[in-house]
């Protein structure tokens, strides 16, 4: 007997293996996100200098926890699930070894368990960045090592897993635009992860003191970056799927044109290989020739695809709502959703995710970067892009994911606040970002009074102490969501599974088409 | 037979893109030809460039050179003021730039800046001028000063538990 989960809004099934990997991922992931936000309180806390909560050891490992957290594992981690169902549900199919899944899981819960560890016993205050000669505990490197074998084995079980549905002729003439996107995250992953090698096996010796007396820092800074901005890369290309997937969710929007879209991601794969060369424009390496090219030209023609997207979504909310009767120029704009907490979160990952990007675009210039480089302007990028941007985006599909897979949304309310409290919250940190950026303000200091200074100390204080009440504001919101979707899924599911006796995949009867068992000849145009 | 809303339309998405997508496109394209043209002018014609200068040097042999250029100008205990038209060197460690500069206002220097122990980054409040400091490597940076006054000058780059206490400073004499 097989049980399968049948969604009755979508038509999409799911069989209970898959499910409960995702439902697993799906929590640490959660939990991943509100220990992110409560370091990233204590960080706020600590850059207001009007509080200053922490003392520097103390302030220095919270942000390395929020850095971590944030950008290593709790994008990865949600990632893993919109793997999972791309690969499976929307190619009605199921997984071709749900214990590659779980040994995926254990290995990177592994690397998580080593990575935090190390962090908390205070040998690896060395931020997210951890450039060398900085010295962790060698088992922190180790842990991010298997970090990336348990991501690489999930990308090869969703590899074959398309390769399966491909074979069993499990879904109709091309890949759904979702799990084309994956697909793009997926290779750009690889990638990344072969820069991971570079960066990190030389640097675990190093750390263990055998063979490799020393790493040359500028060889770790290229490959860490080959890895890690590939990476925010593969962050990217699922939020945009979770775009996609949010406007069809809630309301049942389809792109407005496939191959707008599909030509958008693919370009992510062309764009984004050399972005690393941009983390160099102020160090002493390659001519300004170079740096141009690598940096500046590379950087530009990024904002190509995501500017693309970033118009396709909304037009695609549009198109649809302009089906439905809207009228007038701007009429969708007044019925887009502004009391669906999903639909909220959508406008405004969109919105901060452009400010981000532009900021990024921006500090690729040499001369902005000779200005902005290592000050606010930077974690205002980030926290445009990832926090902004592809946190928001995942929040707002967990709203349509989370009932999806049967689990009510509880505490409907307080999705609302929570939506707008966030992305207020975010557009108020960012600009707070900005500002402290044009006075030229810092980042990761613990104490910008700079007490025992002999020459005058710049007054920044007000824009920190902004950034302060901004962070508060913010991380309350995020909180929120946390505890909704926690509560939401340990309430348990709404939807018992139908017991089906051998089912070969996961057509609903109904559609099961006369030509199941080989690609269809393409029929007609729909 | 459609599928479910997640599903692309059987065949014939991939034909050929809407005019007006296609439009999109190419605007997006032109706006990236144009601020790539206007990177690569500010690059040629611009004022605010800083041509790359660097040398390899080890820890040992820039701490070398340091001392050579302390002892020569030194004015203070850590001070040093630089004759126009020589090269200053700025030695960034654990956690403090080492010596104070004394420069004048309108001539130009090349500071060479690197590092003895992990990656810092000089940055000068309020003149938001920022280039790394990379051990093994030697970086010059070019610098006219155009206010005089003194300049406290801090670490932009994380170096560990002293980061926020790591400081120097330059001062600017008409």
């Amino acid at each position: 007997m097989e049980a399968i989960y049948t969604d009755p809004e979508t038509g999409l099934r799911l069989d209970r293996a898959t499910r409960r990997l995702i439902v697993t991922f799906l929590v640490t992931a959660f939990l991943a996100l509100g220990g992110a936000v409560i370091a990233a309180l204590l960080v706020a806390l600590t850059r207001a200098p009007a509080i200053q909560l922490l003392w520097p050891s103390a302030y220095y490992m919270a942000l390395t926890f929020h850095g971590i957290l944030a950008l290593t594992i709790w994008p990865h981690v949600f990632e893993a699930t919109l793997w999972l169902w791309a690969c499976t549900s929307l190619l009605r199919t199921r997984l071709i070894s749900p214990a590659l899944g779980w040994l995926a899981y254990g290995l990177a819960f592994l690397g998580i368990l080593m990575i935090l560890g190390t962090v908390a016993s205070g040998n690896a205050s060395v931020m997210y960045t951890m450039y060398v000669p900085l010295r962790a505990d060698p088992l922190f490197y180790l842990g991010h090592i298997i970090y990336a074998v348990g991501l690489l084995t999930l990308l090869i079980l969703f590899g074959l897993n398309i390769l399966k549905a491909r074979a069993e002729g499990t879904y109709l003439g091309s890949l759904p635009l979702l799990t084309y996107g994956m697909a793009v995250a997926a290779i750009l992953t690889v990638v990344a992860i072969i820069g991971a090698v570079a960066a990190f096996v030389p640097t675990v010796l190093w750390a263990f003191r055998i063979l490799i007396p020393k790493v040359d820092p500028l060889y770790f800074k290229a490959t860490f970056w080959s890895m890690g901005h590939t990476l925010q890369y593969t962050n990217i290309t699922a939020m945009v799927v979770a775009w996609y997937g949010t406007a069809t969710f809630m309301v049942k929007a389809k792109p407005v044109s496939e191959k707008f879209s599909r030509w958008a991601f693919a370009l992510y794969l062309v764009t984004t290989l050399p972005v690393f060369m941009h983390h160099f424009l102020v160090d002493p390496t390659w001519s300004l020739a170079v740096k141009w090219i690598g940096a500046t030209v590379v950087g530009i023609f990024l904002g190509v695809p995501s500017a693309m997207h970033g118009l396709a979504v909304p037009a695609s909310v549009e198109k649809t709502l302009r089906g439905r009767g809207v009228r007038g120029l701007w009429g969708w704009l007044r019925e887009w959703g502004w009391n669906n907490p999903p639909m909220v979160l959508l406008a405004f990952s969109v919105l901060l995710f452009g400010v981000g990007g532009f900021d990024g675009t921006a500090a690729t210039t040499m001369q902005i970067n000779m200005i902005e480089h290592n000050n606010m302007w930077i974690p205002a990028h980030i926290h445009g892009t990832l926090a902004g941007g592809a946190t928001l985006g995942f929040m707002a599909f967990t709203y349509g994911f989370l009932p999806h897979l049967g689990f009510e949304i509880k505490g409907k309310r307080f999705a609302q606040y929570q939506a707008w409290l966030t992305g207020l919250g975010f557009t108020l940190l960012i600009a707070a970002m900005h500002w402290g950026a044009h006075l030229g303000v810092p980042r990761r200091m613990q104490d910008i009074r700079f007490l025992g200074a002999d020459a005058p100390v710049p007054n920044w204080f007000n824009s920190m102490n902004l950034l302060g009440i901004a962070g508060v504001l913010t991380a309350t919101g995020i909180l929120i969501f946390v505890v909704i979707a926690l509560t939401s899924m340990f309430a348990g599911s709404t939807r018992g599974p139908e017991m089906v006796a051998e089912a070969k995949d996961l057509w609903l009867p109904s559609e099961r088409p006369a030509f199941a068992g080989g690609n269809p000849a393409p029929s007609a145009t729909v | 037979m459609a599928g479910t809303v997640f599903d692309p339309p059987v065949a014939g998405w991939e034909r050929q893109m809407p005019v007006d997508k296609r439009i999109f496109l190419w605007v997006l394209l032109g706006q990236a030809i144009f601020l790539i043209g206007l990177s690569a002018t500010m690059l040629l014609a611009g004022n605010h460039n800083n041509p790359v200068k660097q040398f390899h040097a080890t820890p040992e042999e820039f701490s070398q050179r340091v001392a050579e250029f302390v002892d020569k100008y030194q004015v203070g205990p850590r001070t040093v003021r630089v004759p126009p038209g020589e090269d200053a060197y700025l030695l960034a460690r654990m956690w403090s730039f080492y010596p104070d500069l004394i420069l004048k206002k309108g001539q130009t220097y090349t500071v060479w800046y690197s590092s003895v122990d992990v990656t810092h980054n000089p940055q000068i409040a309020g003149q938001r001028l920022s280039f790394q400091a990379v051990p093994g490597h030697a970086q010059g940076v070019t610098l006219t000063p155009n206010t005089t006054g003194t300049f406290l000058v801090y670490c932009g780059e994380y170096c560990g538990v002293g980061h926020q206490a790591m400081m120097g400073k330059i001062i600017v004499e008409e």
